[in-house]
């Protein structure tokens, strides 16, 4: 089975969640079997992404480390804050 | 997709002369407003709302789909039955990627059951209470909790010392408070924070004192 395109994974559940799913962006750079995911949204939407205690958060990390554990790859997710100025 | 047209003296008038043909919610539906209406004056030049409703998916296909969608994203195999229970809406994944889909003590189940549960409520626009299980594995895990809790409060009576239990998630910590509610010997409580939080079977004071008839009151204070 080819590895799951983890950065197209992260991008359909935090667009799924937020009231602006036009600013969403997400970007993943990967470098030995380092697979490291930068969610950026909408200011107003970081609770919604977040959760209460990261709970949220914490359930995109845990099905974007199921997904790459086929293939053995390891996941970091983040939340980018992005200042109001751009 | 299912749609239906109608007019009426209101925009509201109009929706709920569609809604009745349709025999749906308005949760239900997106309305379209053709055309807005206009007052008559002295009885003339006075024109009706016209609205299109078109019903959205229902909760269930909704569910099913964006279920598969994220467990196909996740390059996992899956088929989904949804079903509907008195208290929402279950889905059953069926997988040949099993443990993965289930992740370590139901993790990564209990992650797309949150993730599931928010999106559909973002596309309905209400909450509907989700809970996803796959292949038996909820049933499965619940007699593994009651065996635990179990064993542990065997252990705590026969040492009167408090046992722990495993960390666990709130729900599989909700089945070991509730396997032990009425046990005359042991009561529970939790400790830890997020991920480390777990169960504590705790033995009751007074070694002696009979099981109570009620169980819900606290033990009776040594004499």
């Amino acid at each position: 089975m080819p590895g799951a395109d983890l950065r197209a994974l992260v991008e359909y559940l935090v667009r799924g969640l937020v009231d602006d799913p036009g600013a969403v962006g997400v970007r993943a750079t990967e470098r030995d079997r380092l697979v490291i995911i930068e969610i950026r949204v909408a200011v107003g939407d970081l609770g919604k992404v977040i959760g209460r205690r990261g709970r949220i958060v914490g359930a995109i990390r845990t099905l974007a480390r199921a997904a790459a554990s086929s293939d053995g790859r390891r996941v970091i997710v983040e939340i980018v804050q992005q200042s109001s100025l751009g | 997709m299912t749609t239906a047209e109608a007019s009426g003296r209101t925009v509201d008038d109009a929706v709920e002369k569609a809604l009745a043909q349709l025999g749906v919610a308005r949760s239900e539906v997106e309305i379209e407003i053709l055309q807005e209406p206009k007052m008559a004056l002295l009885g003339f030049g006075g024109r009706e709302a016209r609205v299109r409703l078109t019903v959205r998916p229902g909760a269930a296909d909704a569910l099913g789909s964006l279920t598969t969608e994220i467990v196909h994203l996740m390059g996992l195999t899956t088929t989904v039955k949804v079903g509907e229970a008195a208290e929402g809406l279950t889905a059953d994944l069926e997988s040949p990627n099993l443990s993965r889909l289930v992740g370590r003590d139901g993790r990564a189940l209990d992650a797309l059951e949150l993730v599931a549960g928010l999106h559909l409520h973002r596309r309905l626009g209400r909450k509907v209470p989700v809970v996803l299980d796959a292949m038996g594995y909820r049933a499965h895990r619940e007699r593994a909790v009651r065996e635990a809790a179990l064993q542990a409060a065997e252990r705590a009576a026969r040492e009167g010392a408090p046992v722990e239990l495993e960390p666990m998630s709130a729900r599989d910590r909700r089945s070991a408070h509730l396997t032990l509610k009425d046990d005359a010997r042991v009561t529970t409580s939790s400790l830890g924070e997020d991920d480390a939080r777990r169960v504590v079977v705790l033995p009751r004071t007074g070694e002696e004192s009979p099981p109570t008839p009620d169980p819900g009151s606290e033990p009776a204070p040594g004499e």
